[in-house]
């Protein structure tokens, strides 16, 4: 019980640090009330480039999980490892190596 | 019943112990399954299925192997029926977040696109990652999950599970002093 209530917490935390999009769409929907909104409306700072690609190949780097080589990226060993885990994981469920991000 | 009990307590507990790789033995059979049907299932909706059945069957487990001795002290079974839930409740939430994790986690796709393609500029990844795309892939997961409507291009708010859970996530930022508006 120990071991599933320390995963489950583990899990949760991200949630607590970063900002999901889509809780963040739930959200300002919630404050709309039945109204509406159109796509063009919806005007999320999460969504901002800074916010989304920025901030996630800065914690990238520093995790040690990509690295900058000749102006691109490419994964370190141990970000092959995970990505690979993924990848492999996602086709042993028939799906595509890549989820929609 | 613990001392006279022992070896299903420990069948019980290893059983819940196997939860996780049962969740994903019963997500590949389902989504094989719907796949040979072809009935086009939302990756979460699959991922849910499987931790219900899962669930159910270890609970099923559970009562078989303890039985009749389960009800013998209403204390005793109440225990029980508190560990059984909080530790399934455990390694289900955690299924469902790796599942999340390689669906929807920017972080991981950005990995899996550069695994892809080896080596990646950060304008391609700016690419895949543009505000409008972005946006909709999302309203159209919600709307999949039915949290949200679409109707003359104007999106409403359809269920309140999502935004109830993002109270909850709420209310822990605010006990761990993180802020619950993103600055811009």
């Amino acid at each position: 019980m120990h071991l599933a209530l320390s995963s489950m917490y583990i899990h949760m935390y991200p949630g607590i640090v970063f900002f999901s999009p889509s809780l963040e769409i739930i959200k300002l929907l919630a404050e709309q009330n039945d109204r509406g909104l159109s796509v063009e409306e919806m005007d999320l700072p999460v969504l901002s480039e800074a916010n989304t690609v920025g901030m996630r190949v800065k914690h990238l780097i520093s995790s040690g999980m990509i690295q900058e080589e000749d102006s691109s990226y490419v994964l370190t060993p141990k970000g092959v490892l995970v990505a690979k885990s993924f990848y492999i994981y996602r086709r042993m469920l028939g799906l595509p190596g890549i989820g929609r991000g | 019943m613990a001392e006279g009990n022992l070896p299903e307590i420990l069948k019980l507990t290893i059983a819940l112990v196997l939860a996780a790789p049962l969740f994903f033995i019963i997500h590949m059979i389902i989504s094989r399954l719907f796949r040979f049907a072809g009935i086009n299932l939302t990756p979460f909706v699959g991922n849910i299925f499987s931790i219900i059945i899962g669930s159910i069957l270890i609970i099923i487990y559970g009562i078989s192997l303890l039985g009749a001795k389960l009800w013998q002290t209403p204390a005793e079974a109440l225990a029980c029926l508190v560990f059984v839930i909080l530790t399934l409740s455990g390694f289900a939430y955690m299924y469902f977040a790796t599942f999340a994790i390689s669906e929807v986690s920017l972080h991981m796709h950005i990995m899996l696109m550069i695994l892809i393609s080896k080596k990646l500029s950060i304008d391609a990844i700016k690419i895949e990652y543009n505000k409008s795309h972005m946006l909709k892939e999302r309203l159209k997961r919600l709307i999949d999950l039915g949290q949200v409507t679409e109707r003359n291009n104007l999106y409403c708010l359809n269920g309140r599970l999502l935004l109830y859970g993002s109270r909850i996530f709420d209310v822990w930022k605010m006990l761990l002093g993180f802020p619950i508006k993103l600055k811009v």
